[in-house]
């Protein structure tokens, strides 16, 4: 009897551990500011300590993040070999020194976005979890920073997108990647230097890649090269500005009279590589 | 109240190294997950009722940290801290191995009690392939580190003082390792 009461006891202790866990799932899905303060307050309690560890195991994080990209770095090395030997022939050749500088600014510059100021961060840290992609970063509302600003940072094709934030804390912030299976943005194609059809990005659980999908109406007979520019598509109903780079066509799609047809793209940044952001704020407010 | 304190501190330490060495520290993109293997450490210790309480209080220190909905870990952990409990009371003979074997196992439990609830409470793309290999390589990473969270946690577990109730417990429940 002894024995089936305390069993009975237990089940009860977690049946109503699991309905209390509803109750906040529950919370927390219809957006409830009391979560959202919860969290805050956690992340401004433990940030200090949070530094204090990164700081005294970065030599070791170092040595971790580049351990699983010893392929990468490699090649990565090469390339900054042969692009190394390039410059110093430009050199050599005794090039203008000035349109090498602006030729370096254009790809390491964090670009300006109009109508937007931006705020600098570093990345302190990657994903807490197994089945989501975001950074900490070390900035926060005290610097100005609010949730679903976008987060970009300087490519090659300009400004490129990287990630929006996802939620503030005081002093910290952390940031949704484009690559996290629960992002989305309005992007458009880039055909020739033109603007083409709109369509969706979308990230993917399995796959650093993402999904871009063009609309339907404005998508279909629409042929997809690979390396086409995908960009951020703006509008009044986005929060991201018109024109960031997001990621370029891996796969072709031929022209076909399916609707909405759909390819992958690949970010035009190194998302495992990223150190700095770019946090931009709008300098009016959204309508 | 120390051995609170205690696990208290258990907490705060397994939410530090989560969200600082293991954001670093992954295999293909995945990382063990600390907490969970604390909480196995607690459940095999002390039984499935404190297993479900520690599991719960330390999957909501998690969720605070976490992208995904508040109290999704803390549901999760609890179910595997509960589980986890019940099958410690019925281990005949313990043995060296239990650790990284609970961690491995008690790792896929947990990744599959996740994946199952936060598809059931609307997390897109939660029933995928991906994400089975994902647990996967987690419940491997948590057998890994089992046994050298095992000791800390079930140090940090132990009662001190042993009252009378307590003996009385130990007489009920005397599959405890101790």
């Amino acid at each position: 009897m002894v024995v089936y009461r305390q069993d009975r006891r237990r089940r009860l202790t977690l049946v109503l551990l699991v309905i209390t866990s509803l109750v906040l799932i529950s919370l927390d899905e219809r957006g409830s500011g009391l979560v959202d303060s919860a969290r805050s307050v956690a992340q401004d309690v433990i940030s200090p300590l949070q530094r204090v560890v990164d700081s005294a195991i970065d030599p070791v994080a170092d040595f971790f993040d580049s351990f699983g990209r010893a392929d990468e770095l490699e090649a990565e090395n090469a390339q900054l070999r042969d692009a190394n030997a390039k410059l110093q022939a430009e050199v050599d050749r005794g090039q203008d020194a000035v349109s090498e500088n602006d030729r370096f600014r254009a790809i390491f510059d964090i670009p300006q976005i109009e109508d937007y100021d931006g705020i600098v961060a570093t990345v302190e840290t990657g994903s807490v979890d197994n089945f989501h992609r975001t950074w900490r970063i070390d900035k926060g509302s005290s610097d100005g920073i609010a949730v679903d600003m976008p987060v970009v940072i300087g490519g090659d094709v300009g400004a490129a997108l990287v990630g929006r934030v996802q939620s503030v804390a005081s002093n910290s912030a952390v940031i949704q990647r484009i690559d996290d299976r629960d992002f989305g943005a309005g992007a458009q194609l880039v055909q020739a230097g033109a603007p083409g059809p709109i369509g969706a990005v979308r990230g993917v659980a399995s796959s650093s890649l993402l999904s871009f999908q063009l609309a339907g109406s404005s998508g279909a007979g629409t042929a997809i090269a690979k390396g086409d520019l995908v960009v951020t598509s703006g509008g009044a109903a986005s929060i991201f500005p018109k024109g960031l780079s997001i990621g370029r066509v891996t796969r072709a799609v031929p022209a076909t009279s399916a609707v909405a047809p759909e390819t992958k793209l690949a970010p035009v940044v190194d998302l495992d590589s990223v150190d700095i952001v770019k946090i931009l704020r709008p300098t009016a407010p959204t309508q | 109240m120390m051995r609170r304190v205690r696990l208290g501190l258990v907490i705060l330490g397994a939410v530090l190294l989560q969200t600082t060495l293991f954001t670093h520290l992954r295999i293909d993109g995945v990382g063990p997950e600390v907490g969970l293997v604390c909480v196995l450490a607690v459940a095999y210790e002390e039984g499935a009722d404190s297993g479900a309480i520690f599991g719960f209080a330390m999957g909501l220190a998690m969720d605070l940290f976490s992208p995904t909905p508040l109290g999704l870990l803390a549901m999760t952990y609890a179910i595997t801290g509960y589980a986890v409990g019940v099958f410690q009371a019925g281990i005949v003979r313990s043995t060296p191995w239990i650790a990284p074997i609970l961690g491995g196992v008690g790792g896929l439990f947990g990744g599959l009690v996740f994946i199952f609830v936060g598809a059931l409470v609307g997390e897109q793309g939660y029933l995928s392939m991906a994400s089975f290999k994902t647990i996967l390589i987690a419940a491997l990473f948590d057998a890994l580190i089992a046994p050298l969270v095992f000791p800390v946690v079930r140090r940090a577990a132990r009662e001190r003082e042993v009252s009378g109730l307590r003996d009385w417990k130990a007489l009920r429940a005397p599959r405890r390792n101790r």
